[in-house]
């Protein structure tokens, strides 16, 4: 009971810097979503200390580890686009596969081998941590 | 009725996504990884039930309406590993601009080669990024936002059911690298795939992904330069 009372005042929590994310978006007519805002604003809460991680951390953490969970609606959608795929099916499935597969091992690659460089000779296992 | 097909709509989207998780955590697979399971399961039980897309669109509207907290919420994981990410800031950005650069270039010039008409390059360009910010980013710069996430979500998909063999077969193996990957080519769906590698390749791609959120915002007025 108690816990589910903290939840739901954790998600207003985050709910309210939300739509404050998408008020200072508007109303300064930044370049940035309001979302994205919101959570600026919230890691520098908790960054000058002025939120502590605990009272945040439970939805949060709930929130962040069903993620994929809220997108599966949006997928759904993709059913009514059937248009697309039959119009541009193949140019765009090389599109997007080669894409993302490039993309990925440039990212990794790029971010192991640069970890690995300054670490590997002083610290001999330290980035197994990682 | 419609509060029942609602109710109903959002019941077996929570339904389908718990026996997704079951069934991936036994069988590892492209094939059941649980976005890719719980969307043909659905597809098939609203058609099997003589629903329709249209039905399903104000269950979508509830749930999608906590894709704002919960990004929001990605602040967290920002915060938690903030030391580790500064530690090995430069590895890190290094890695999520040089990643989105190549993702981006490449589907541009595919793109092209296709002769793939404008709404189409505006929804590659923020196909990397979590839904929330990409369809924000195309409604403020005038694109078709269903593209935009059919295109994101598409990105996640296959990038989930892909990418963990690959990095395997290619020897990567650092948890850091992984998880920065995961975040920044495919966003939320690479990090519920990293999280389920080990809660700090999680935690690392989900401020990845925070990060390239923030990137390609910031940069858009320069890519929309290139469209």
């Amino acid at each position: 009971m108690k816990k589910s009372f903290t939840f739901i005042m954790q998600l207003l929590m985050l709910l309210i810097l939300c739509k404050l994310g998408y008020y200072l978006s508007d109303h300064l007519q930044l370049p940035i979503p309001g979302n994205v805002i919101g959570m600026i604003l919230l890691f520098i809460l908790l960054q000058t200390r002025i939120l502590k991680v605990e009272w945040i951390e439970l939805t949060s953490g709930f929130l962040v580890k069903h993620l994929a969970f809220f997108f599966i609606p949006i997928s759904i959608s993709l059913m009514t686009m059937g248009w697309l795929f039959i119009k541009f099916g193949l140019p765009l499935a090389l599109t997007l596969g080669v894409s993302l597969i490039f993309g990925f091992i440039v990212s990794a690659w790029t971010v192991q081998k640069l970890s690995h460089r300054g670490e590997v000779k002083q610290h001999d296992n330290a980035h197994y941590h990682l | 009725m419609t509060t029942l097909i609602t109710i109903y709509s959002i019941l077996i989207t929570i339904l389908a996504y718990f026996i997704g998780r079951k069934i991936y955590a036994k069988h590892p697979s492209p094939f059941t990884t649980p976005v890719f399971f719980s969307t043909v399961t659905i597809i098939l039980v609203l058609l099997i039930s003589g629903l329709d897309f249209n039905d399903y669109s104000t269950g979508k509207d509830i749930i999608t309406y906590f894709l704002g907290p919960a990004t929001v919420a990605l602040a967290v994981p920002l915060y938690k590993n903030r030391t580790i990410i500064v530690k090995y800031g430069i590895p890190a950005i290094s890695g999520m601009i040089l990643g989105l650069t190549v993702t981006l270039i490449l589907a541009f010039v595919i793109a092209n080669a296709f002769s793939l008409p404008q709404f189409i390059l505006q929804g590659l360009a923020v196909k990397s990024i979590t839904v929330p910010i990409a369809v924000e980013i195309t409604e403020l710069y005038g694109g078709n936002p269903n593209v935009s996430a059919a295109f994101v979500i598409l990105t996640g998909v296959l990038g989930t059911m892909i990418a963990p063999r690959m990095m395997d077969k290619l020897n990567i193996t650092m948890p850091f690298a992984r998880g920065i990957a995961y975040g920044t080519i495919a966003h939320g769906l690479g990090t519920a795939q990293a999280a389920q590698e080990s809660e700090f390749t999680g935690a690392v791609a989900g401020a990845a992904m925070a990060i390239a959120g923030i990137l390609i915002s910031c940069f858009f007025p320069l890519i929309d330069n290139f469209l």
